[in-house]
């Protein structure tokens, strides 16, 4: 909107006119002049129209929206446009960052160095980057196995793939020699590879080695080789249970007492207080919040378990088959399907107030 | 499109060239709109005379300001005291 102030000699000749042609708004008028508001698109129009009906002396000024929309939102979002315009344009022609991406493990500072030595870095253009080129001296990095690179908006991407790392030839010369993990007797031995420490009959250790990890070929070199053999071995597994004549277990009554607290920040809100008459009695506690919205008020349970102790007589002689069998049960618990039990048997050994089953299994096995 | 006048027109059954005439209205003594205006013939804030087809509005009151003139329309605001057609 403008504001045109003019004099009051013939207005209503000046609006009869004006009125024809344009939008007027609130015109007051008063002995000194006359004042009235229009469009902004109309204010060149009214200037001339003015003139041409000899009103020279007339006053025109934007009104305060006028100078917002007229001088900074058309003018400044139009410059401001260009300015972005004209900017991304020319950011468009340089890559402002480099990004290295996929599996990378030891290679990514030989990347760099690649392309530090082609003098590729933030805001270099695009146009002196060779994309192909660059692709051959990545690929040429030792334990690359792909690479390709693309411009993605403004950033260099480089997408790299690293070779499988080939553990026989990092581990080479660090192989670890067969040891056993038996307390055994070797009964039959076949070596694929390596060199073997034991022969069949040998009895072993557990953590005594039965293959070494080399081998020596026919010109008498030794080479470190990875040791592979097919080795069975008559296994001895002994356990042993120890019963004693007596023994105390708690007998639980079923009687319980029950407390709880409820607490607010630490601060108790409300407790029962039950008195405790068990004299021997196993405590249980734990806490559970009522409310897990907005306020932490916990409510936390004590229980009190009566029991009894109570002296239970083993009866050794009367129940042995039955401390037998349980210390076998635990012996097969080493024992697999496929392997096979050669010898099995226990022994009984009394001491003041207690006694011990031993049972033993010779069970031929795969060790390696 | 719909025009207020028009509608008068055709709901009483009036035999008037609208383009050829004027309209008022008052609008509870603040606003007068005038439609068909051919000119201003004076402006003061207590009358105000506005041309039309055949005559004269004019327009008294008190602190009567011309809030807009277009092409063919005057909306004169004020406390409006009376509208006279000559």
């Amino acid at each position: 909107m403008y504001k045109f102030t003019i004099s009051p000699r013939n207005t209503e000749k000046i609006f009869g006119k004006l009125s024809l042609k344009f939008d007027i708004f609130d015109v007051t008028k008063s002995e000194e002049n006359v004042i009235f508001f229009c469009h902004n698109k109309d204010r060149k129009k009214i200037q001339k129209t003015l003139k041409f009906y000899g009103l020279s002396d007339f006053k025109c000024q934007p009104v305060r929206s006028s100078i917002v929309l007229s001088r900074f939102t058309s003018l400044g979002i139009l410059l401001g446009i260009v300015f972005s315009a004209i900017l991304w344009i020319i950011s468009s022609f340089f890559i402002t960052d480099v990004v290295i991406m996929g599996d990378i493990d030891f290679t990514e500072q030989k990347v760099y160095e690649v392309l530090s030595s082609n003098n590729i870095h933030e805001f270099t253009p695009k146009s002196k980057i060779d994309i192909v080129a660059l692709e051959n001296q990545i690929q040429n990095i030792p334990y690359i196995s792909y690479v390709s690179i693309v411009f993605r908006g403004n950033a260099l991407i480089i997408n790299i793939r690293e070779q499988l790392t080939n553990t026989e030839i990092v581990d080479s010369g660090s192989f670890a020699p067969i040891v056993s993990i038996y307390d055994c007797m070797i009964t039959q031995i076949k070596l694929i590879q390596g060199t073997l420490a034991v022969k069949a009959g040998d009895i072993v250790r557990v953590g005594d080695v039965l293959v070494y990890p080399y081998a020596t070929d026919s010109q008498g070199n030794t080479r470190s080789v990875q040791p592979l053999a097919d080795i069975v071995a008559d296994v001895y597994i002994t356990t042993a249970l120890t019963v004693y004549d007596q023994r105390t277990e708690r007998e639980y009554t079923g009687n319980v007492i029950k407390n709880y607290e409820i607490t607010f920040m630490g601060l108790t809100l409300f407790a029962t207080n039950n008195e405790i008459t068990f004299s021997n009695y196993e405590t249980e506690e734990y806490t559970k919040y009522i409310s897990t919205t907005v306020l932490p008020i916990k409510i936390t349970y004590h229980n009190y378990y009566e029991y009894n102790n109570v002296t239970i007589d083993a009866n050794f002689s009367e129940n042995l088959q039955y401390y037998i069998d349980k210390t076998r049960q635990t012996a097969l618990l080493n024992v697999k399907d496929y392997d096979i039990i050669k010898n099995e048997s226990h022994v009984i050994r009394d001491y003041d107030g207690y006694h011990v089953v031993e049972y033993s299994l010779t069970v031929n096995k795969k060790i390696a | 499109m719909f025009n207020f006048f028009s509608e008068l027109v055709a709901d009483f059954g009036l035999e008037i060239d609208k383009l050829n005439s004027f309209n008022i209205v008052n609008m509870s003594n603040k606003l007068v709109y005038i439609e068909g205006q051919k000119g201003v013939v004076k402006i003061g804030s207590e009358s105000m005379s506005i041309r039309v087809k055949g005559g004269v509005v004019v327009v008294f009151g008190q602190n009567l300001k011309l809030k807009k003139i277009t092409g063919t329309t005057v909306c004169i605001v004020g406390e409006i005291e009376g509208i006279e057609c000559k």
